[in-house]
């Protein structure tokens, strides 16, 4: 498995000295940033949600807030690092309110992307994404989170413990239990699909 | 390895999160154990399902983009010049340009004094905003204001800011020139006032000799 998706050096490198300009109030520092996390934020989202709509409101959701709370911004993290965090907080306060309101939306979108690949792949794509969100959307929240952002996007652990504000070996315990969850629930999943 | 300690490690072994020492226990253990080999792969089916849900791909036109700039736009940053080098401050004008300032106080706000002929109209005390050309100066845009504590002179950072000082920081290296422009009465006669010229051409001289980052040290 291969871990560390997130940006490459050479993106870090840029990203720090855009945010370095957008801390100084440089708009357009920022709506490069906004470009070169945009997949990573919606996709986090996306995940979290498992909603196409919501995953696009919330992203958006994060870039405001980021931009609000620039000044905040600790260059001890990546700037990866530190919109995973503001996304992942969005999309909890998202679920909760959807927990208070109803149960898992309807209609689940597999990717927002470009339709390049055939219909029956793209379909089949869709479909085993969408039972994956399904089944992550099953978890509890503590482990819901550590299992996307390791196990989907990549973080590594002390990025996750940052995000959620724990410490490594919470993370790990917490990333264990959630394995071990997800893989009950999507291999009675298949059983039933047999 | 027992199968306890196996089951433990299993879900970290098959995302290689583990040291090479450990991985061969839990390997060597694998080998023995039917029980836990059939774990690991019911670990490796959930885990490959997770890695194969995809990455999100916006598209560079997507209405997404568009979105987010008009809020960012709308939204208050709490972004602010984080400064690494100290501010410099500038005259609003040139050197050149707020030596005639300082022409342009004596000439226009003392009380009584006539202007010389071909300036236009005296300016306000409060506030002053003014290009014109009494001194050859032309349509230099000097901003300086006259406060009532004798004088405060706008000045302009090199990050936008905008303040300003009075003249013991504006000119620190020529308070007597200042104090000595004015009198107790407020008037000044044209011979005077050639005088005052005089020195004003001399200050000016003066002042023109000097860069604008100079005067840095008036910064906050």
């Amino acid at each position: 498995m291969t871990h560390g998706k997130g940006p490459t050096g050479r993106k870090t490198d840029d990203s720090r000295d855009a945010m370095q300009r957008a801390r100084g109030g440089d708009r357009e520092a920022f709506g490069l940033l906004v470009n070169n996390y945009a997949n990573m934020v919606t996709g986090l989202a996306l995940k979290l949600l498992g909603s196409r709509e919501e995953a696009l409101d919330c992203a958006q959701d994060a870039f405001v807030r980021a931009w609000e709370k620039v000044d905040r911004y600790d260059d001890k993290w990546s700037v990866a690092t530190w919109l995973r965090r503001i996304v992942t907080n969005l999309a909890l306060d998202r679920l909760r309110r959807r927990k208070r309101r109803q149960g898992f939306p309807d209609g689940l979108d597999e990717t927002l992307g470009d339709g390049r690949e055939g219909p029956d792949e793209a379909a089949q794509r869709h479909e085993r994404a969408g039972q994956v969100r399904k089944a992550i959307a099953e978890l509890p929240e503590k482990y819901k989170i550590v299992l996307v952002l390791r196990d989907m996007e990549g973080a590594e652990i002390a990025e996750i413990a940052e995000i959620t504000g724990t410490n490594a070996a919470t993370v790990r315990w917490r990333l264990h239990r959630a394995r071990a969850l997800f893989r009950d629930m999507w291999s009675a999943q298949s059983d039933q699909e047999q | 390895m027992d199968c306890r300690k196996s089951k433990r490690l299993l879900d970290a072994c098959v995302a290689h999160e583990l040291d090479a020492d450990t991985a061969a226990s839990v390997a060597a253990h694998l080998e023995t154990c039917p029980s836990c080999r059939a774990d690991e792969a019911s670990y490796k089916k959930a885990l490959g399902a997770l890695h194969e849900v995809g990455a999100v791909t916006l598209e560079p036109g997507f209405a997404f983009y568009r979105d987010v700039s008009r809020r960012l736009d709308a939204v208050r940053t709490t972004a602010s010049p984080k400064e690494s080098q100290p501010v410099r401050w500038y005259f609003v004008g040139s050197v050149a340009a707020a030596a005639a300032a300082v022409f342009l106080l004596v000439a226009y706000v003392i009380p009584g004094y006539e202007p010389p002929q071909g300036a236009s109209g005296a300016p306000g005390q409060q506030d002053l905003a003014v290009a014109p050309s009494a001194v050859g100066v032309a349509a230099v845009p000097v901003a300086y204001g006259v406060g009532d504590n004798g004088g405060q002179y706008r000045m302009v950072s090199d990050r936008g800011r905008t303040g300003s000082v009075g003249p013991e920081l504006y000119f620190p290296r020529y308070p007597r020139d200042m104090s000595g422009l004015f009198r107790q009465d407020g008037y000044v006669s044209m011979e005077e006032y050639r005088k005052l010229e005089e020195r004003i051409k001399t200050l000016e001289a003066r002042l023109v000799s000097l860069e604008e980052g100079r005067y840095s040290d008036v910064s906050r």
